[in-house]
């Protein structure tokens, strides 16, 4: 029997951690947290929150059944795997938005049954499809009669600090983020605020006075910590709290107007005949190849996405650079609920591995390897738009899946044209012949259409030696 | 409304006795700023709720109306 392997992002409650053993994902509840857990338990929240799908669900195995380093655990729980592990550093307005409101209505759900949360981290909530589901059973342990809300200053930090960015100011707090993975702190935000959003009282409480009483206690007139320890919060005043972020958060709109991709509709270069091409060929892959999971990088508003779902894909995990259309495919992966969670990439600086030991939060290379992937009209933002050689490129996409669609847009295309359109062509080597070579080396061509005499190819490839 | 009322008495004898918290299974620091806008926040709620609470009774007095306040809804009671 191997051992369990403890996922490297798990280390900082000391009630249990999360193990990765053949496949399965299991959690430890340690001994000094098992009476808040049987209690969670008991109280049957942990199965209504589940059933309501705001819980990833988790079942009890034996604890002896597998060989875990360390103490042994009081219990240990399975879950179910998530298809995609993602981060706040990834995610558009839209999905941080959902995700934040998902967690103040777990907050609230949980005071109902006399639990609470023991913090705010965004990185316990995760998606299944565009539906946010909260992960770390162990953040739940009863509440007790007015304590304070420990989780706040976190909340603010990774929810309600980078959506005020966006929403107020217009600036995507995506590459914040990823910088400071604990979130945007929230003394700087107050500075970057302007008069008027003292107008909100929540602008004014959670930033502005947050900001103020912080600086202040750093100062002189600092509290002792004995007396900041009895500081209370009456129930009904923290249930207000999160109520009123709710109400507020659930207002809160993307600020920074159109993007370059959000007018999809008006944006292609292409006839109706080559797009029905495209589709048919983009159908007859996912029909013949079934991926339980498939990426689509250059998702743009999800219209392959949701081809490829209809096509018998188990779920699809879309990225793209352009937050307005990040936007757009998430509101419609929720409204037409797809198993599809758009996601934010940037293909030439893809997440890296960072955080402890530059393990805690994983790379984008070893998250994305899947079963299939769409990669249209993509590539010549790679080659021409970044300047990463053509084969390079090649290798990155084949790494992805065994099998998938990669498109390669000429020259001629007026989308290629708008590319060079301001600086010097570079790129003698960029052409047909390049790029079928590219993917020849790495793969086999299963099959391949040119959607106009000399336009845009289409190549469907199948990976040499399949599974990597 | 009424159940909010009589559901805060024990939280303000709590504040009043001065009950600390116990931090056994706190891995996380609150932070300082959240905590003093948190108190602040719990104090203006219990004023506000005490002055709430007051003003009913005084209605209350002036309608002569002797029944208690269990029928009172649509407060919303926003902080």
């Amino acid at each position: 029997m191997t051992d369990a392997v403890r996922d490297a992002g798990s280390f900082r409650d000391p009630g249990g951690h999360v193990y990765e053993h053949e496949g399965r994902i299991l959690r430890t509840v340690m001994p000094p947290a098992a009476g808040s857990y049987r209690a969670l338990r008991e109280s049957g929240l942990l199965a209504d929150l589940a059933a309501r799908g705001l819980l990833l669900e988790a079942r009890d195995i034996d604890p002896a059944s597998v060989k875990l380093p360390g103490s042994a655990p009081a219990y240990l729980l399975e879950h179910p795997r998530l298809p995609f592990i993602s981060y706040p550093y990834e995610w558009g307005f839209a999905a941080r938005r959902a995700a934040a409101l998902r967690h103040l209505e777990l907050h609230l759900a949980a005071l109902d049954k006399g639990f609470t949360l023991s913090d705010a981290s965004a990185y316990n909530i995760q998606f299944q499809g565009p539906e946010p589901v909260f992960i770390d059973h162990l953040s739940l342990r009863p509440y007790r009669p007015g304590e304070i809300w420990t989780g706040h200053r976190q909340f603010c930090m990774q929810f309600l600090n980078p959506l005020l960015l966006e929403a107020k100011l217009g600036i995507s707090p995506l590459a914040w983020l990823r910088g400071q993975i604990d979130g945007i702190d929230t003394a700087d935000l107050a500075r970057l605020l302007r008069w008027k959003h003292r107008f909100s009282w929540t602008i004014l409480a959670h930033v502005f006075l947050q900001a103020r009483f912080q600086s202040g206690a750093l100062g002189g007139a600092r509290k002792s910590d004995a007396k900041l320890k009895q500081a209370q919060l009456p129930l009904p005043a923290l249930r207000n709290m999160l109520v009123s972020l709710r109400d507020f958060i659930s207002g809160l709109t993307r600020g920074g107007g159109q993007t370059v991709w959000s007018d999809y509709a008006g944006n292609t270069s292409y006839a109706d005949a080559e797009a029905a091409r495209k589709r048919a060929f983009v159908g007859s892959m996912v029909a013949a190849v079934k991926p339980g999971r498939l990426i689509d990088l250059g998702c743009n508003t999800g219209d392959y996405s949701a081809l490829a779902l209809a096509h018998g894909a188990g779920t699809v995990i879309g990225f793209d650079f352009d937050l307005g259309a990040l936007d757009l495919a998430f509101a419609r992966a929720q409204r037409e609920r797809l198993s599809f969670l758009p996601l934010w990439l940037d293909a030439a600086n893809p997440s890296p591995d960072q955080g402890w030991g530059q393990s805690e939060r994983k790379g984008f290379a070893s998250r994305a390897r899947v079963d299939g992937l769409l990669a249209l009209a993509l590539l010549h933002h790679l080659v021409i738009g970044r300047n990463v050689p053509m084969d390079d490129a090649v290798a990155w996409l084949i790494d992805r899946a065994p099998q998938g669609v990669i498109e390669f847009v000429p020259k001629s295309d007026p989308m290629v044209q708008r590319l060079l359109a301001l600086r010097e062509d570079i790129f003698p080597d960029y052409d047909e012949a390049a790029f079928r070579a590219a993917v020849l080396r790495r793969a086999r061509i299963q099959q391949e259409e040119s959607l106009s005499p000399g336009g845009r190819l289409l190549i469907w490839y199948e990976r040499e030696g399949g599974m990597r | 409304m009424i159940e909010r009322i009589f559901g805060l008495a024990p939280w303000l004898a709590l504040a009043y006795l001065g009950f600390g918290i116990s931090s056994a299974q706190a891995y996380l620091d609150p932070g300082t700023g959240s905590i003093i806008l948190q108190a602040v926040i719990g104090a203006v709620t219990g004023a506000l709720i005490v002055i709430k609470l007051y003003w009913y009774k005084l209605k209350q007095f002036f309608k002569g109306d002797g029944k208690n306040g269990a029928d009172e809804g649509g407060d919303k009671g926003r902080s």
